[in-house]
């Protein structure tokens, strides 16, 4: 029994510490519990969020993605060009969003072949992929703003379904279909077998190149998503501030949630409430009006502090 | 000394004299390194003293440093992006206030190079010198350290003849210096040339000590060979003629195996003896797809066989229990996902049934006797002979008709051996599957195999059966004091 309640706590520990978060900003500013701010929370963090889900495949394979901030501003900036060039309807916007995801799943495809079959580090190999797409988002723009004139396609970021803004309900939807395409698929297993032990999943004749590639292109997919519902929310994308440091929040959101940089550890669920505590985190810094400069400082710690304590719990058992 | 439960060594009493060059032979297993662990302080005696210089010591490695014991292990122990000077003088390095002082170093450097008569340029990088200069670099490290007692295990694996002759005269150079050096190698001839005194080593006792020049090397060989107990195995089946699997001059694309050239038949045990580095599991690597082929040919089931990579492997039957059970073997997550990781798609359709997974492994936990708590526990939390069990469990669950078990056996209590031995015997007589098990342990190999090639230098040098397959024949053939014989 004792076992059960520890094991218990330890696997909804985070959505726990979520709670006692939203309950502790609730008390300092009441503000923060009004159905709005809540809706806002939720809704801010799915565009992270999203990115988050797929850099936790990544992760979990033993790589990493630090392309995903520059590949948002591309292919949201992709998105924009394209919608403006046809016509104002309604199919052009599912043209629209199949070219986008089209771009993602090549370049998701090209990182993970340079990874694999090239032998670059994923940190090297995403890295420049950083520099790369933030670079021609900023020479087409000329460091400037890529703006919508399709109303169709901006009417999409600001659609609500039953209440509720589309991107937060696409987050939940997303971020169940990738928990059980993790926990309950050959593939999901397979990638934390590569993540565990690369080697022994070479001897168990699981195709590591391919699991690993996939994981790429299952993180620019999530990007390609998160860069419509945002690019078609704010109708316009800007070259040089889009994007920027969503990296960080994405691999902070996982870690956040059990996901181990060392790869072999962690779940959707886990990235999905690491997600939501960071974005109560930013939302409660801005209520009490903490110095805009030190908004990071406190994440910064969060972070730690995350990680410490997972470490702390697993030196115990 | 025991070790995890083992007594590795038993009573040895040994004077080494200084200025006295020694050989230490014995076969894989028999305690040459633990005792070498122990002279040099990596490893502690449970019983025993240890006197050096006439006083009692107690080692540890800092202290037998500062004595001027040194080992040489037979992994190098060089950083090799460094240039040979900070590698001589690496953790010692020579300073000048705050400054490492590089010139005062390369010209101590130089100085010992050609102390020992050689030509190497202490500028360069370590990575950059062929084995044989790497050897004589730790040699140089170990005298710019005072060295009173030089221990060198198998220092002559990776070098020429040439190479050899050359280690030899720096030997004799320190010698005439008043260092005692202790040379362990698995080479008898070469032992028998550098040693003035002989030790051998037999299942942790030493069994001789003497003039090296006094035995041949058969007669050393015969000293290493000893009776041990063979109460684990049953009566060999005969095995069914039909030959299943034919390599033909299989030569691998590094040439760490060269023409290998052997059958397997249906049902059979087949062995592979050879000692480390003898190309045995680069044989059964390149089986599997992970080493690649140069030339020959590969015939399974009177086809050709061409594997790329594992996956190959799987799909024409073949599964491969790796020799390093933590890097290759286990995958640190739940238990039975490691069963049922080779043949998910027995328990997937579209989604995994995380129940018919839990239903196979029960099977195995109860068939296999695999002990734990519960099958989500972590396999690193197991012993290593229920790791091992687990493995097995995964390759068997797949179907394979030919198994090749490297090492199966190594680092597993007795129970557990057991119960291993249990499953193969029952395997073939159930689904008459076949196995090649590659084994450093003699009586396992001798006890359990119905047919086993020896190999040595990447070349398969004998096949042994019936009488032939014992302890001296295995022995003299894997360190060439018997040459080829016509199998």
């Amino acid at each position: 029994m004792l076992i059960n309640v520890k094991t218990f706590i330890s696997k909804y520990m985070i959505v726990l510490v979520l709670i006692g978060l939203v309950t502790l900003s609730g008390i300092i500013s009441p503000a923060f519990l009004k159905p709005r701010n809540i809706l806002n929370i939720f809704w801010q963090t799915s565009y992270m969020g999203i990115i988050a889900i797929g850099i936790t495949f990544v992760m979990i394979a033993g790589g990493i993605d630090l392309s995903v901030g520059s590949q948002l501003a591309l292919l949201g900036a992709f998105a924009v060009v394209i919608s403006n060039k046809l016509s104002d309807q309604l199919h052009s916007t599912f043209v629209v969003i199949s070219l986008t995801y089209i771009i993602a799943a090549l370049l998701g495809l090209s990182m993970g072949f340079l990874i694999t079959k090239g032998r670059i580090p994923a940190f090297i190999a995403t890295l420049g992929g950083m520099a790369i797409y933030r670079s021609l988002v900023l020479h087409f723009a000329n460091g400037g703003v890529y703006v919508s004139f399709s109303r169709s396609f901006s009417g999409l970021g600001m659609k609500f379904i039953v209440g509720l803004p589309l991107p937060m309900l696409i987050f939940v939807i997303y971020a169940i279909i990738m928990h059980v395409m993790l926990e309950k698929t050959k593939f999901g297993r397979y990638v934390f077998a590569v993540g565990a032990n690369e080697l022994a999943a070479i001897y168990s004749a699981v195709n590591i190149n391919f699991v690993r590639i996939t994981t790429y292109v299952i993180s620019s997919i999530s990007v390609a998503t998160s860069a419509v519902l945002l690019s078609s929310m704010m109708g316009s994308v800007s070259s040089s501030s889009t994007g920027v440091g969503f990296e960080l929040d994405a691999i902070a959101a996982a870690v956040i949630g059990g996901t181990s940089l060392s790869g072999g550890k962690g779940s959707i669920f886990g990235t999905f409430f690491g997600a939501l505590i960071l974005g109560v985190i930013n939302n409660m810094l801005v209520m009490l009006n903490v110095a805009v400069y030190l908004q990071s400082l406190v994440k910064g710690l969060i972070i730690i502090i995350a990680v410490l304590l997972q470490n702390i719990n697993v030196s115990k058992s | 000394m025991d070790f995890s439960n083992v007594r590795v060594l038993h009573n040895i009493d040994v004077d080494f004299v200084k200025g006295k060059i020694y050989g230490i032979v014995g076969e894989n297993g028999a305690g040459k390194s633990t005792l070498m662990k122990i002279l040099s302080g990596f490893l502690q005696p449970t019983e025993g003293e240890i006197y050096f210089e006439g006083k009692k010591v107690f080692l540890n490695p800092l202290k037998a440093k500062a004595l001027g014991i040194i080992l040489i292990p037979q992994e190098l122990n060089l950083v090799e992006n460094l240039r040979v000077f900070e590698n001589v003088f690496l953790g010692d390095e020579i300073t000048k206030g705050i400054f490492l002082s590089k010139k005062e170093m390369i010209k101590e450097t130089k100085k010992l190079i050609e102390h020992l008569n050689l030509s190497i340029n202490p500028n360069i990088f370590v990575s950059q010198l062929s084995p044989a200069q790497k050897q004589m670099v730790e040699i140089i490290k170990a005298i710019s350290k005072k060295v009173k007692v030089l221990i060198m295990d198998e220092p002559t694996s990776s070098l020429t003849d040439k190479e050899v002759s050359k280690l030899f005269q720096v030997t004799y150079e320190m010698q005439r210096q008043g260092v005692t050096v202790i040379f362990i190698s698995h080479r008898l001839k070469e032992v028998r040339q550098i040693a003035e005194e002989l030790i051998v080593l037999r299942d942790g006792r030493k069994v001789f000590q003497g003039k090296a020049q006094e035995l041949t090397e058969k007669e050393i060989a015969e000293l290493m060979v000893g009776r041990k107990i063979y109460e684990m195995f049953p009566e060999k089946a005969n095995p069914n003629q039909e030959v299943i699997l034919q390599v033909k001059n299989l030569y691998t694309a590094d040439k760490r195996v060269k023409g290998a050239s052997f059958e397997l038949r249906k049902g059979e045990i087949l062995g592979f003896y050879g000692l480390i580095g003898s190309g045995r599991t680069e044989l059964m690597e390149a089986l599997l797809g992970i080493r690649k082929i140069r030339s020959g040919e590969i015939l399974l089931f009177g086809k050709r066989y061409e594997p790329k990579t594992p996956i190959n492997a799987k799909k024409a039957g073949i599964v491969y229990l790796p020799e390093d059970r933590k890097a290759a073997g286990i995958i640190p997550f739940e238990v039975f996902k490691n069963t049922t990781l080779m043949s998910l798609e027995k328990h997937s359709n579209f989604l995994l049934n995380i129940k018919s997974e839990l239903d196979t492994f029960r099977r195995y936990e109860r068939d296999f006797e695999i002990k734990l708590r519960t099958p989500w526990q972590l396999i690193n939390t197991l012993s290593g002979g229920n790791q091992q069990k687990v493995i097995i469990s995964k390759l068997v669950e797949t179907g394979a008709k030919i198994f090749i078990f490297d090492e199966p056996t190594r680092g597993v209590d007795v129970g557990a051996k057991q119960k291993i031995y249990e499953i193969i015997y029952q395997l073939i007589k159930k689904y008459n599957s076949s196995f090649i098990v590659i084994s450093s342990d003699l009586p396992e190999i001798i006890g359990l195999c119905n047919r086993v090639y020896v190999m040595r230098n990447g070349e398969i040098v004998a096949e042994l059966k019936d009488k032939d397959l014992n302890e001296k024949e295995l022995i003299y053939y894997a360190i060439g004091v018997k040459e080829v014989n016509a199998y």
